[in-house]
């Protein structure tokens, strides 16, 4: 227990920064003092920016650690405000909600709006409920507010189809619905139950289980389901009462189904139009000639979606389930609810925000540990990138953003690019992201850098600047530009890697790459797109 | 070179590896045999075709009528004229399962029971599996449509993309279109030899740190090869049921892959509304294009010297079937039990395992004879999969299933 002492010590030292702009401040703690094997401060801390930020630490945070490892612990608050870190909370829940696909049952030539928004809008609708779970997090909202919130986010594209009031400014913004529906956060979004719609036999069902799944963290379809012989399945009451009297039944229906009815102000069933976009408040009682059921959750009784949000937000399995998601979502596996204790006390100690709970996570042996010597749970010192983190970090450092002719970026998209081949989710054909590289993750991750590389040789050879490099000319050689080329690689390789093991090497491979096609450019791609390739990049 | 030689000697792997057999091989080897997937997503309605369901309390249609090829029993409809061609042609070779339990009624459960037997998440499907069983396949499973699960197989699961995207990466479309340069095929080479010394030397501290690791090495050593299909497969055509179709004959036949998945219908059977039309259309263009299927296996050589069709097992189920009565949408709802259809020489054929009982759920089965018998073992898709798995010589006990194969079903 030396290191969670000693650990809790440190954080009660550091506090938050209070500006995540401010130059380094001088060291606040003495080092951590650890019983397991911990990675370098500069892993820890590229692991970090890249969960937090989805980029590379600056040279400057590296030199900061470097020269006094206290300072990680300060970078870690100021990541943990930074803004880059709602589109990180986004895509790590973007894996749970599994809203953002390509392709609803939703009539989208019912709308007023062209053929371009009709393909994003099947995309950018999905978004919705995570972006709110992001904005609560983000800015450092209680938890409550994902179910009970009075708002929702819109852009553009969704305000002009969606029934809402949207704040003034570009992209997405605070919205409110303005049709009747209850304050229900992501609980009451248009987004969440198209992607998760019903039949009139399923009876919410669907949507009922995608709240337990979601947020509670318990998945009714893994229960194990027994189907009663002696039941007269071919008599559509006999199914009805069975649901309630059989004990096999039962056991899930009985949750399950008052769950269902808070939906019934929803549409069934893929139409286009204002029955889908809008909530129909007249419908609510509608369990009352489908099911009987009326709506509760754990026996508790409600009338509407606002009771529902109320009651999930004061079910500890849903405070727990939050935690669990993004120590999942941080530490790149599973993770048994005992080793949740320290992080779900770091969320209530604060009031019910998740940021201390992921702060908590960082501190874990588990997130920085680099055997498994001594951690509960055991370490993982290489996860693989995710596809949009592929992303994130090469467009940091080189500009370059992979999009096709319509502008559509190609690894968030399975229809128009590359999601499902990079090992990400499309919430339907594949659901778990991959969790370690297959040969199609490193063909995509092979043809980003190669064109991300190109593009930075080009933009030098225009004159032009990326952050990645300092400088770049096409006409040094290695006979008498040697110093240059090797601070160019030193410099390209600590900015991509947060190291520069392999100076040598990479000149030797400009070398051999330059003797292949006699082509100055051709040689730096290269050597730069292995660089971007390397196993540090997508192995973090 | 053309292109049949280049892939059996780039999937090199077929020489090292025991593909390349013999000529003049008979049907082949558990071992080596193939695997074609075909999915039809959203749930199927088995007595539209497979089930003769009119001795039951079943919403049957009334144009249809009672049939059998050989002893192969099956609902006729005039507007399916493809299903029966289909008997007609290859019900020596069909082997229909009946009243399989999927344990679920909701898409996305359904769908991972009946690929994979369970509803753990971490389970890999039946192609993974089978995929794994042989080494050295540049494409091991193939999953051009249908869904996929690869749980700890992932290096074994290549999927092509919706619209092909697959062929953009390995033609290096996708890096021309963004205005790149492509590096030539000589420099890739020495990339990725730098790159493999990078993930050689890379620390393995821990069991997971091993295998993600060990995971970059063996997907870096595939790279090249992959590359190399550049033209040779046509990966890009995967949009149409008959485009996966040439694609799966393609790759099997060229040795690169031992399973492919396509998938038929994109989740169109779902008929909630509509059954019989929806389901009617599904199946005459499903049996049209399983026509279309096997003249392709049965004329294009295999990898041991008979043609495809006697060394692939074709797989074609749906995740559910469907309510035996209909809804007030003259639709029908999600129902458990499902069927199945396997085309394989591996299987005795010109058979149906399984049936319907009086309340339209599936009967228990004795596994030993796959006869129907109360009180046998209840016919579940993991039952299904342990089949498969044992006409591939594989043990399903070894590979993390606790149900008894078919083995009666087995030739």
């Amino acid at each position: 227990m030396v290191s969670r002492i000693a650990l809790l010590t440190l954080l009660a030292a550091c506090g938050q920064a209070e500006d995540p702009a401010t130059p380094s401040p001088e060291p606040t703690a003495e080092p951590v003092a650890v019983d397991y094997d911990a990675m370098s401060t500069a892993r820890v801390l590229s692991r970090a920016s890249l969960d937090l930020r989805g980029v590379r630490p600056t040279d400057d945070e590296l030199a900061r650690v470097e020269d006094d490892p206290a300072q990680l612990e300060v970078l870690l608050d100021d990541y943990l405000a930074d803004d880059r870190l709602e589109e990180q909370v986004q895509e790590l829940f973007t894996d749970v909600f599994l809203t953002r696909t390509d392709a609803y049952l939703i009539d989208v030539f019912s709308f007023p709006i062209n053929d371009r928004e009709q393909d994003r809008l099947q995309r950018e609708s999905g978004e919705e409920p995570v972006r709110i779970v992001a904005r609560v997090v983000a800015d450092d909202r209680p938890i409550d507010e994902i179910v009970t919130g009075d708002w929702t986010l819109s852009n553009e594209l969704l305000a002009k189809v969606f029934p809402v009031e949207r704040d003034d400014g570009r992209g997405w913004q605070e919205a409110r619905y303005v049709d009747g529906r209850p304050a229900a956060g992501v609980l009451a979004t248009n987004g969440m139950w198209w992607r998760y719609d019903s039949t009139f036999s399923n009876a919410n069902r669907k949507r009922a289980n995608a709240v337990s799944r979601i947020l509670l963290c318990d998945d009714y379809l893994t229960r194990p389901v027994n189907f009663d012989r002696t039941v007269n399945v071919l008599d559509e009451e006999a199914i009805e009462n069975s649901l309630r009297e059989n004990e096999a039944c039962a056991s899930c229906h009985d949750s399950l189904d008052p769950l269902a009815s808070y939906f019934y102000g929803f549409s069934w069933y893929a139409y286009g139009g204002d029955e889908v976009t809008l909530y129909h408040p007249s419908r609510e009682l509608g369990w009352v000639d489908r099911t009987g059921m009326a709506p509760a959750y754990q026996g508790i009784p409600g009338s509407n979606l606002a009771d529902l949000g109320a009651s999930i937000a004061e079910d500890p399995r849903f405070e727990m389930c939050m935690v669990r998601r993004v120590a999942e979502g941080l530490l790149g596996h599973g993770i048994d609810p005992d080793h949740l204790t320290p992080h779900r006390e770091a969320l209530q100690d604060a009031g019910g925000t998740l940021r201390p709970a992921m702060r908590s996570v960082l501190d874990s042996p588990a997130y920085r540990a680099a055997t498994d010597d001594g951690v509960d749970g055991g370490a993982m010192p290489a996860k693989l990138a995710a596809p949009a983190l592929m992303a994130s970090q090469v467009e940091e450092l080189t500009n370059f953003r992979w999009t096709d002719y319509g502008d559509n970026d190609l690894l968030t998209s399975d229809l128009l690019g590359y999601l499902t081949l990079a090992g990400g989710a499309d919430g339907y054909s594949v659901s778990e992201r991959a969790d370690r590289p297959t040969p199609t993750v490193l063909l995509v991750h092979e043809r980003l850098a190669e064109a991300a590389a190109s593009h930075t040789v080009r933009t030098f050879a225009d004159g032009g600047f990326v952050r990645w490099m300092d400088r770049l000319d096409l006409d040094w050689r290695p006979e008498t530009d040697r110093s240059a080329m090797e601070d160019a690689l030193t410099t390209a390789q600590r900015r991509a890697l947060g190291h520069a093991e392999s100076t040598g090497e990479l000149l030797a491979l400009w070398e051999t790459l330059y003797a292949i096609d006699d082509d100055p450019e051709l040689a730096w791609t290269g050597v730069l797109s292995a660089i971007l390739r390397d196993p540090d990049a997508l192995l973090y | 070179m053309n292109r049949r030689d280049f892939l059996r000697a780039s999937g090199a792997l077929s020489a090292l590896f025991g593909l390349g057999a013999p000529l003049h091989a008979a049907a082949a080897a558990p071992g080596d045999r193939k695997f074609l997937f075909v999915f039809n997503s959203g749930g199927w309605d088995p007595t539209r075709v497979f089930a003769d369901a009119f001795d039951l309390p079943v919403d049957m249609e009334s144009t249809a009528q009672r049939a059998q090829v050989g002893d192969i029993p099956f609902v006729d409809h005039g507007d399916r004229p493809s299903v029966r061609a289909f008997f007609e042609a290859h019900a020596s070779r069909a082997t229909v399962f009946n009243g399989m339990l999927v344990s679920s009624v909701a898409h996305e459960a359904c769908t991972r029971i009946c690929m994979t037997g369970s509803t753990d998440e971490g389970r890999p499907d039946w192609g993974a599996m089978l995929a794994s069983d042989q080494s050295g396949l540049l494409l091991p499973s193939l999953v051009v449509a249908g869904p996929s699960f690869a749980g700890p197989l992932g290096s074994q699961v290549i999927r092509t993309g919706q619209a092909g995207q697959l062929q953009d990466l390995i033609d290096g479309s996708s890096v021309r279109t963004s205005g790149g340069t492509l590096l030539g095929a000589e420099a890739l080479t020495e990339v990725d030899a730098y790159l493999a010394r990078r993930a050689a030397a890379a620390p393995r501290r821990t069991a997971s740190e091993t295998l993600v690791r060990d995971g970059y090495a063996g997907a870096l050593d595939q790279l090249g090869p992959l590359r190399g299909l550049n033209g040779e497969l046509d990966l890009g055509n995967a949009f149409e049921f008959r485009g996966q179709t040439d694609l799966a004959v393609e790759a099997l036949s060229a040795g690169t892959s031992r399973c492919v998945t396509i998938a038929h219908g994109a989740g169109q059977w779902d008929s909630h509304a509509g059954n019989d039309g929806t389901q009617s259309f599904l199946f005459e263009s499903l049996f049209a294009g399983l026509l279309h299927l096997m003249e392709q296996l049965q004329t294009t050589p295999g990898t041991n010297g008979g043609t495809l069709a006697e060394e692939t097992t074709v797989v074609v189920l749906s995740e559910m079937g469907r309510t035996p009565l209909k809804n007030g949408d003259d639709g029908k709802d999600h129902w458990p039990y499902t069927s199945a259809m396997v085309l394989s020489d591996a299987f005795v054929g010109n058979r149906v395992i399984g049936s319907f009982d009086s309340g339209y759920q599936g009967r228990d089965l004795d596994p030993a004879s796959g006869d129907v018998f109360d009180g046998g073992e209840s016919f579940t898709a993991q039952m299904f999969g342990a089949t498969l798995l044992a006409s591939a010589g594989m043990d399903p006990l070894v590979n993390g299933l606790g149900a008894s194969p078919i083995t009666g079903v087995l030739s």
